[in-house]
């Protein structure tokens, strides 16, 4: 209880340490993401320094100025880390205009900018004058274009000009080339009549030139006649060779038929005596085959008959067998059982004999008892040979003999028992006739 | 120039920034830990200065019992002190008073007696060690839990950076790594919060169970000492 009042003031300055922990820790953190922010700076430099130098080179006149305006700008920038600066220094070296911020960088950075405003109004007044420069030469271009350009025009209105001309000239020219037709008509039909005259004069001649052809032709015509003549006999001659021919063809044919006929009936007869034949065949090969089929039936039904006898006849050995096996095996048990009872009744005659001798040993014989007596007790054993009870059944007739033996019984425990423990049961109820001597 | 702002755009990954581009839930994560953090090392330093305070007044006490004969009077200035006497110094008082007030009972036997005030003793001890060991059971869960909780926000970070790379047709390093980076400090956060508390933890169980038996070994001599009063 006490404690708890006690412990506020801790609480507050656990309080206050944990939030200077946490401080600590996120403080840590986050200066140490920052850090990683400037390093990239150093290769940000690095990289505006290769740009220029490569730049510098091969152009030397406006390309430059517009970059070299951040760098001039920079170093200011640097003034706070000195290390970025030198590095920035260093690596503009070979560059002529950043030699003395190397060597004093704070001072001179005024210089420099002094320096490097000048540079720039000088750069800037050349850059005016190159554009002033470049400006007349893009006029006096434009002008020499317009110049050529009006060339052009005044070209091409010539150009249109002679065109217009030629072709009004042409057209001037054409009606004159429309009239000449008009003479050629009637000289047109002079010609045709010209041509039909020539075709005439020329019909003329053929007609004069073809008389000895028609002479020729003449003869050809005779000689045709002669010739279809003789074409004509020859013809006759020709049909009659074919009708007999044709005639010694459809003998042939019939006799062709008729044979064809009778080789067809024999044919037909053989193959009837063919078909007889083998029908005949068949009904002899299905007699045979019935027969065979008989005496296979035959055959299969002595086997069977004889494997049934077989069966039968293995059947009664193997159930004799079984009856003497059975017979032998139920001797053997029945031996077996002998045997054991045997040699139970064996060993419980020889442990009845052990526990009697054993009792007999503790019998602590007194004087006036004689030697031919005997008691019978009932004793009741427990599984290790201890006494649970035990009876006198039958009186010696000594009172003295008997309460020895019933202390002999007690003075003998434990009784001896055979190691065998299913023999147990045979000496849970005992009946025993003690006799002071052996019997 | 222009270069240079694209440049440092994206290399500024700084941990506020990463803080505030993560997704929300990373966030919540980030800010339950956050608390849990502050409240385990405000007990980590609490129970510092207790335990030490302890351990320092028991020492005190010890010398000052050995070293009096007279228990009469320091039971006077344990009870005028009361506060500053300890938690030992408390159990003494507990045991002393049932002790004298039993005693005035004249009829009663000397075991009942001393039965009633080992009885008495172990009471206060009980409320001792309770208030000793509270905020113990907080700092085992943080350093069980917190690993976990953080580690749940770097999955559900990085499930996100790994979603939004779907999204882009060639996937490149910048593009994951600061998702990457976001989900990470969630993480970071968890450690930071369990490793401190596992390690308070198992400090100031083992002072805690130093002081307990070093207080039932003083109750056990003090009854002695009782019993063999008068």
């Amino acid at each position: 209880m006490s404690a708890i009042v006690h412990a506020k003031p801790y609480k507050l300055r656990a309080g206050v340490l944990a939030l200077a922990v946490h401080f600590a820790f996120f403080s840590l953190l986050y200066f140490g993401a920052s850090w990683r922010v400037q390093p990239p700076q150093g290769m940000v430099v690095d990289i505006w320094d290769s740009l220029p130098g490569t730049e510098t080179a091969p152009v030397k006149v406006e390309p430059p100025k517009t970059i070299e305006q951040p760098k001039l700008g920079k170093p200011a920038q640097p003034v706070a880390s000195p290390k970025a600066d030198i590095e920035l220094s260093e690596k503009k070296r070979p560059q002529e205009k950043s030699k003395p911020i190397k060597i004093e960088p704070k001072r001179h950075i005024e210089k420099v900018d002094v320096q490097a405003e000048h540079k720039r109004q000088e750069k800037l007044r050349v850059q005016a004058e190159q554009k002033a420069q470049a400006e007349q030469k893009m006029i006096e271009e434009q002008k020499v274009r317009a110049e050529h350009e009006r060339i052009r025009a005044d070209l091409a209105n010539v150009v249109a000009k002679t065109r217009r001309n030629v072709r009004a000239e042409l057209e001037k020219a054409v009606p004159p080339k429309v009239v000449e037709p008009v003479k050629p008509l009637a000289s047109l039909k002079a010609d045709l009549e010209l041509a039909e005259k020539k075709r005439l004069r020329e019909k003329s001649q053929e007609a004069v030139k073809s008389e000895p052809k028609r002479q020729k032709e003449k003869v050809d015509a005779q000689s045709k006649l002669k010739a279809e003549a003789e074409q004509k006999a020859e013809a006759a001659q020709k049909a009659e060779a074919e009708q007999k021919a044709e005639a010694e063809q459809k003998a042939e044919a019939k006799r062709k038929v008729l044979a064809e006929q009778k080789a067809e009936a024999e044919q037909k007869a053989e193959a009837k005596k063919k078909a007889l034949a083998e029908k005949k065949a068949q009904a002899e090969e299905k007699e045979r085959a019935k027969q065979k089929a008989q005496a296979e039936q035959k055959l299969l039904a002595e086997k069977e008959q004889a494997e049934l006898k077989a069966q039968a006849e293995q059947k009664a050995k193997v159930e004799q067998e079984r009856a003497r096996a059975e017979q032998k095996a139920q001797a053997e048990q029945e031996r077996a059982r002998a045997a054991q009872a045997a040699a139970i009744g064996k060993e419980v005659a020889e442990y009845t004999a052990k526990i009697k001798a054993k009792i007999r040993r503790n019998i602590v014989m007194l004087p006036d008892i004689p030697y031919n007596v005997t008691a019978e007790f009932y004793v009741t054993l427990l599984p290790g040979g201890m006494v649970l009870k035990a009876e006198l059944t039958k009186p010696s007739g000594s009172a003295a003999y008997d309460s020895a033996v019933e202390r002999a019984i007690k003075k003998a425990q434990p009784l001896p028992l055979p190691p065998d423990v299913t023999l147990f049961d045979k000496f849970r109820e005992l009946r025993l006739t003690v006799t002071p001597i052996k019997e | 120039m222009d270069v240079t702002h694209d440049l440092s755009l994206t290399h500024d990954l700084s941990f506020i920034h990463l803080i505030q581009n993560a997704s929300v839930l990373v966030q919540l994560v980030m800010g339950l830990l956050l608390l849990v953090s502050l409240m385990s090392w405000w007990f980590i330093f609490l129970k510092m200065f207790t335990v030490r305070q302890a351990v320092k007044q028991s020492e005190e006490f010890e010398e000052s019992f050995w070293n009096n004969d007279d228990l009469n009077r320091l039971y006077q200035n344990t009870s005028v002190m009361r506060g500053d006497s300890g938690s030992m110094g408390r159990i003494f008082a507990a045991g002393f008073t049932e002790f004298l007030k039993l005693k005035k009972k004249h009829d009663m036997d000397n075991n009942a007696v001393m039965d009633g005030t080992r009885r008495a003793m172990r009471a206060t001890y009980q409320r001792e060690m309770d208030i000793l060991e509270s905020h113990l059971a907080f700092l085992a869960t943080v350093g069980s839990v917190s690993p976990y909780v953080g580690l749940f926000g770097t999955v559900w970070g990085i499930m996100n950076a790994f979603r939004g790379l779907a999204n882009v047709g060639q996937a490149t390093l910048a593009h994951v790594a600061p998702g990457i980076a976001e989900a990470l400090i969630a993480t970071a956060m968890g450690l930071f919060a369990a490793i401190p508390a596992v390690v308070a933890y198992n400090r100031y169980s083992h002072d805690i169970t130093r002081l307990a038996s070093r207080f039932e070994i003083f109750m056990e001599e003090f009854s002695n000492v009782l019993q063999r009063q008068p």
